[in-house]
C-alpha cells in the first residue's frame, strides 16, 4: 500500500506519517504483522531525512501501534479488532476529540453536519475503501 | 563509419522523443503543477527543443557522412550530439523555470509525495533470457580455453589481436560473462525495490504508470542482456575461428544494429505509457506532484544529500538515475565521464 505526505503542508513530516499509518491501521489495509518499509527505503521514497522517518516510527512505537525486532523490521503491533482500549487512551482520545468537534461549531458547522461528517468517515473506515484516497 | 549514421539517426530521435516519455508534468525536467502543462511557454519551449534537436541530428549525420573516411570520426559525432542535445535540453527548459518563478506557479496548489509503504509485487526479471544470456557468456568462455591451444599464432592477422595467450583470449570473455551476470543481478535488485509514487493528479494512474514501467524495465534489460552478449561473445570468439575481418566487421555492425532494436522499443513503450496516462481525464482536484526543481541539476541530475538511496526513479523515461548527493552516486558521476573519454580515446581514436 502506499501513503502519501504534502511537503508544503504545516503539519510536520513525521506528523503525517504517523497520521496516515493510523488510518491505514483504522480502515484496514494495514493488520497487525504487516511489515512497513525499512527507514532507509521509506526515506529514500519520499526524499526526506531518515530522521525524520525514525521519528515518525518512535511515536507510533510509543503508542503501541508498531514494533520493531532486529529480524523482521517495524511492523504493526495492533489490529482495529484486536484488544480492546485501556480507558486511559479513551479517556485522552475522547478530550481530543471534544476539541476537534468543539472547534467545527465554534466555526459554525452545525450539529446535523458534524453527524453527517462522523457518519462518512466511520462508514469509510469500516468499509476500507480509502485506498485510492489514502492520505489526502 | 557509416554504420554510426543509424545509431546516429536512433539518439537524434531517443532526443526528440524526451517530452514525449517525460511525465507532463515534467515538461524538459521542470515541475509545473498539472493544471499549467498546456501553458504557452511550457508548449513553445518544448517544441522549440524538438525542433533544435532536429536540425542537431540532420547535421550529425551530415557531418557523419561528409568524415566517414576519417577513422572514428562518426563515433565523434555521435558523441557531440549527445552532449549538445543535453546541453539544448539545459538552454531550452529555461524560459519554463522563469515563468514559474514570475508566476508562482505552486503558490496555492496542494501537493504531494508518495511512497510504497510495504511490500508489493513488482515485475520479476525474465530470468530464462537472463540464463540463456550466461549460458552464451559461459560458451564464449569455453571456446577459447578450449581452441586455444591449437591456434597458430594470429598476431597481424586480426586488427587489435595482440600476440595468443590466455589474456587476449580470455579478457573479452569474461567481461561479458561478468556483464551478463551483471544484468541479471540488477535486474533482481530492481525488484526488491519500494519506488516512490508521484500521485500526478491521480494516485491509481501513477501507480499504473510505475507497474508498467517496471514491466518494460525488466523486459529491456533482458533484451540488452541478450543482444550484448551475444555480439561481445561473437567478438571475442570470432578471431579464434579464423573468421575473415569483413565477416567479423558484419557480425559487430549486425550486432549494433540490433542494439538499436530494444532501444527504440524502449522509447515507444514508454511514450505509449505516457501517451494512456495523458487520456486519463482528472475530474477532481487531486494533489500534484512537488515541485523538486531544486533536487534536479540542470532537469536531470539528481542531488539529494538528504536521500539515502544511491539511484532514483528517472524524471523522464524509464529506469534510474544516481543520486549524486550520496557517495556511490557521486561516485558514477565522476566515473562515467572518464570512462565515456577513455572508451572514445581507445576505441575511435585508436
Amino acid at each position: 500500500m502506499e501513503i502519501g505526505v504534502d511537503p508544503l503542508s504545516p503539519v510536520p513530516i513525521y506528523q503525517q506519517i504517523r497520521d496516515r499509518i493510523v488510518e491505514a491501521i483504522g480502515d484496514g489495509k494495514l493488520r497487525r504483522g504487516d511489515v512497513l518499509g525499512s527507514v532507509r527505503a521509506m526515506a529514500g521514497a519520499l526524499r526526506i531525512n531518515p530522521a525524520t522517518v525514525v521519528k515518525a516510527y518512535e511515536l507510533l512505537r510509543s503508542e503501541g501501534l508498531v514494533a520493531t525486532n532486529a529480524k523482521t523490521g517495524t511492523f504493526v503491533a495492533r489490529d482495529r479488532d484486536g484488544e480492546h482500549p485501556d480507558a486511559a487512551f479513551e479517556g485522552d482520545w475522547s478530550q481530543r476529540l471534544t476539541t476537534v468537534l468543539a472547534e467545527g461549531r465554534a466555526r459554525g458547522i452545525g450539529h446535523d453536519r458534524i453527524l453527517e461528517f462522523c457518519g462518512e468517515i466511520c462508514n469509510r473506515l469500516e468499509s476500507g475503501r480509502r485506498m485510492q484516497k489514502e492520505g489526502q | 563509419m557509416v554504420w554510426t549514421i543509424p545509431m546516429v539517426v536512433a539518439v537524434g530521435a531517443a532526443l526528440v522523443a524526451v517530452p514525449r516519455i517525460s511525465r507532463r508534468t515534467v515538461p524538459l525536467g521542470v515541475s509545473v503543477p498539472h493544471a499549467r502543462t498546456g501553458e504557452l511557454v511550457v508548449t513553445r519551449a518544448v517544441r522549440t527543443y524538438q525542433w533544435a534537436c532536429v536540425a542537431l541530428t540532420v547535421l550529425t549525420v551530415l557531418g557523419s557522412w561528409a568524415t566517414k573516411a576519417i577513422e572514428g570520426s562518426g563515433g565523434l559525432w555521435l558523441l557531440g550530439l549527445i552532449v549538445s542535445g543535453m546541453g539544448t535540453f539545459a538552454v531550452c527548459r529555461l524560459p519554463i523555470v522563469r515563468a514559474k518563478r514570475a508566476g508562482e506557479w505552486y503558490e496555492g496548489v496542494p501537493v504531494r509525495i508518495g511512497a510504497v509503504l510495504t511490500e508489493e509485487r513488482t515485475a520479476r526479471p525474465v530470468w530464462a533470457a537472463h540464463a540463456f544470456s550466461l549460458s552464451v557468456a559461459i560458451v564464449g568462455i569455453v571456446i577459447p580455453w578450449a581452441t586455444l591451444a591449437t591456434l597458430p599464432d594470429s598476431s597481424g592477422q586480426v586488427v587489435r589481436w595482440g600476440d595468443k595467450s590466455w589474456g587476449v583470449a580470455m579478457t573479452v570473455p569474461t567481461i561479458t560473462l561478468v556483464v551478463a551476470a551483471g544484468f541479471a543481478v540488477l535486474a533482481w535488485a530492481i525488484t526488491r525495490r519500494r519506488d516512490s509514487i508521484l500521485p500526478d493528479g491521480d494516485w491509481a494512474k501513477a501507480r499504473s504508470l510505475r507497474d508498467e514501467s517496471s514491466r518494460v524495465v525488466q523486459i529491456a534489460l533482458a533484451s540488452f542482456s541478450v543482444i550484448g552478449t551475444l555480439m561481445t561473445t561473437s567478438l571475442g570468439v570470432t578471431p579464434l575461428l579464423r573468421v575473415s575481418k569483413t565477416a567479423a566487421d558484419t557480425a559487430l555492425c549486425a550486432g549494433s544494429v540490433a542494439l538499436l532494436v530494444p532501444i527504440v522499443w524502449l522509447i515507444a513503450a514508454t511514450a505509449r505509457a505516457q501517451t494512456r496516462g495523458r487520456a486519463v481525464t482528472h475530474l477532481r482536484a487531486d494533489p500534484d506532484s512537488p515541485d523538486d526543481d531544486a533536487l534536479w541539476k540542470l532537469g536531470f541530475i539528481y542531488y539529494n544529500t538528504e536521500d539515502p538511496s544511491a539511484f532514483v526513479p528517472k524524471r523522464m523515461g524509464v529506469g534510474y538515475e544516481p543520486n549524486a548527493g550520496h557517495p556511490l552516486g557521486l561516485l558514477i558521476y565522476l566515473i562515467a565521464p572518464i570512462a565515456i573519454l577513455v572508451a572514445v580515446v581507445v576505441f575511435v581514436l585508436g
